[in-house]
């Protein structure tokens, strides 16, 4: 054990780029979060939490800057269960990065977890939230819990492949797929405080949503996607823009659905379906035959693989790393504003349906997963369903919520009944 | 259970407007005791920035303290009296001014700062003009109504910005204008100086250059066809 607790881990492909690019007021943050039916109990929790976080090191891991790279050690300490609050996913790294890449935060009948995009992506986190879910319902009802759909064994030996980097391990490097892409159209409005965020929240029938969608022949990512393009689209279309630009959604593909790896960590890249509104008016019709083509090529392994080895040849670069962190830092800055967010008017993560073991869902509401502010503000989506809801959660950094609104009322003239929740109280209307 | 009659989802029974589109929620039927908890808590957090600006700003002021301190020192220690070191230190102070302010400022920070270096530069001219050796009182004859009507120009371009929403290249034409008007002003404040009277000499092929320049810009920006044929014919 106590070597284990002086571990240090180097950030993996994926996480390099969030501690250069975040800024006093935003980090790139996300958080998925388990709603019971009961009432949680605290004291539970933290005894659930001190013995997931004796066997899954995320829990304890300390964001430290180094010479040439930030990197990841075990404090040896787990992280600290909290109230929530009503502006979640603030920024993380206060004093010079000592502080955990990740919260968990507690409300009611809802345990959430926080994470800053170097820790894990939403699956890597996901995980964690089922094993620590999967201990609380253990101690408090006795209920005994096969360690299955992402449920680790906490009475297991650490296995080394859930800290590994498995870009490294799949990247074949017999090509790669260059950057290049026009910008994006972005949604402009009066942007809130940098401490504060808008959450909106449409909870659904999942089953409905997928019907509709078969009725198009595409995947519920898909129709989701088109969904949220005609959204954008039509919202600039509206806007005084004398150009209009491209409506991109960004779309994670997680990787493990294609490579048998067990990592906590980032293992997902991003393609990004979207429309040209030069080219005339799109109907939603058109789009959601677009998007589905689209995923169809890019989702492919050899294509995933070669932007992977761009992303890797980019970090393994010699030049690259013995450039000290500082002058890194800029490049990366520079980089992240030219091909990140630039490029894509939003993102939309969409985990699916988590499954957990019987013994376990009957204690289970629903599942949430919600975006952290992104640094341009730009309203973005995170969904995920548990048996029959899906909770499709848009989170913001601008005052109008003219996209969300246009999102939710298409599916409520598609006949899906739509439950709103937010995060706002009265006296922020 | 309620309804948004705007945009016809369901909403949770605490919320008073519809979180979408801000519609008032009018529900008679609602009862006060069964109302759903709010999703999420009321309590909110907030970052503890650290104040990088005002560390900048307090950089900037310690670099330019030294100047300001050795200057005065130096004229002291070498004539005996301080002299020209004032030119130095009126000039240090001004450039504080232009500097640090508009890295603290948070809000309105255009405007603020506009007015701030007008009175400030206009003090520091004034200041100049006192203790120069030459009897000329070019202050009250040129300085002080070019700089004003420098500002004059500056706020109607910020007022225009502002009323009418300009567009990029409107604001990029109507300050060519500006500049041409300005350079006419110029001239004839310089020739008031100088004694020749009301006239304009150099100044008069700029505003004419300025005025075409502005013109050309203002109908490409209206004329979709003109902006093709320009695109089409000068295409790199």
């Amino acid at each position: 054990m106590a070597d284990t607790r002086k571990a240090w881990y180097r950030l993996d492909n994926a996480a390099k780029i969030y501690p250069a690019v975040r800024t006093q007021k935003w980090s790139g943050n996300f958080r998925v979060s388990v709603t019971l039916k009961e009432k949680v109990d605290m004291k539970i929790l933290e005894k659930a939490l001190a013995d997931t976080a004796e066997r899954l090191v995320s829990l304890r891991l300390n964001l430290h800057r180094g010479f040439f790279w930030y990197y990841l050690e075990d404090s040896g300490e787990s992280v600290k269960a909290t109230e929530d609050v009503r502006n979640p996913c603030a920024r993380f790294g206060g004093k010079r990065n000592r502080e955990k890449p990740c919260r968990i935060r507690v409300y009611e009948n809802r345990i959430a977890l926080e994470i800053f995009h170097v820790l894990a992506d939403g699956t890597g986190a996901m995980n964690i939230l089922k094993t620590l879910t999967a201990r609380y319902i253990t101690l408090k009802y006795g209920e005994k819990i096969p360690a299955e759909n992402g449920i680790i064994d906490i009475t297991s030996k650490p296995d080394k492949e859930e800290m590994e980097d498995a870009f490294k391990r799949y990247a074949r490097f017999k090509a790669v797929k260059s950057r290049q892409e026009l910008k994006g159209y972005h949604f402009k409005g009066t942007k809130l405080k940098p401490h504060d965020i808008n959450i909106v929240t449409g909870v659904m029938s999942a089953s409905h949503i997928h019907s509709i969608s078969k009725s198009y022949k595409v995947t519920v990512t898909e129709f989701i996607t088109a969904l949220m393009i005609y959204s954008f689209m039509q919202c600039q279309s509206e806007s005084k823009c004398h150009i209009e630009k491209p409506v991109k959604i960004s779309v994670p593909i997680n990787l493990r659905k294609i490579y048998p790896s067990k990592t906590l960590r980032n293992f997902a890249l991003y393609i990004n379906p979207g429309i040209e509104p030069r080219y005339g008016e799109f109907t939603l019709e058109e789009i959601i035959e677009d998007v589905h083509h689209f995923m169809r090529v890019n989702n492919k392994e050899k294509y995933l693989n070669a932007i992977m080895c761009k992303n890797l040849s980019d970090e393994m670069n010699p030049i690259t790393r013995i450039v000290p962190l500082c002058i890194k830092n800029v490049v990366m800055r520079i980089a992240f504003n030219m091909y990140g967010e630039n490029l894509v008017s939003s993102t939309f993560s969409n985990l699916g349906m988590v499954k957990v073991p019987d013994e376990m869902g009957k204690y289970i509401d629903r599942f949430d997963f919600v975006f952290g502010r992104f640094k341009r503000d730009m309203p973005s989506v995170a969904a995920a369903s548990f048996g029959d809801k899906l909770c499709i959660s848009w989170s913001s950094g601008i005052v109008e919520k003219d996209v969300e609104r246009r999102f939710f009322t298409e599916l409520v003239k598609m006949g899906v009944h739509v439950k709103i929740e937010s995060n706002f109280y009265p006296i922020n209307n | 259970m309620s309804y948004c009659v705007n945009c016809g989802v369901e909403l949770n029974s605490n919320e008073k407007r519809c979180p979408l589109c801000s519609t008032p929620v009018i529900n008679p039927n609602i009862d006060n005791k069964k109302i759903d908890l709010p999703p999420y808590p009321p309590k909110s957090e907030f970052i503890v920035e650290r104040k990088i600006k005002h560390t900048t700003a307090l950089l900037i002021s310690v670099v330019l303290l030294v100047p300001l301190l050795v200057c005065p020192l130096c004229d002291y220690l070498v004539t005996g009296n301080i002299s020209w070191s004032l030119y130095a230190i009126f000039g240090i102070v001004l450039g504080w001014i232009l500097i640090v302010p508009p890295i603290i400022m948070r809000h309105d920070v255009i405007i603020k700062c506009a007015w701030l270096d007008f009175f400030s530069i206009l003090l520091f001219l004034y200041l100049v003009n006192r203790i120069a050796p030459t009897k000329t009182d070019w202050f009250d004859a040129l300085s002080l109504p070019i700089v004003c009507l420098l500002m004059i120009m500056l706020m109607i371009i910020l007022i225009l910005c502002k009323v009418f929403h300009l567009r990029p290249i409107t604001i990029i034409a109507l300050s060519i204008f500006m500049l041409g008007l300005f350079t006419v002003a110029i001239d004839i404040f310089t020739n008031l100086f100088l004694g020749k009277g009301i006239t304009a000499y150099w100044s008069l092929p700029v505003v004419i250059a300025c005025t075409a320049v502005t013109i050309l810009l203002l109908v490409v920006s209206r004329l979709a066809k003109l902006k093709a044929i320009i695109r089409k014919k000068m295409h790199v």
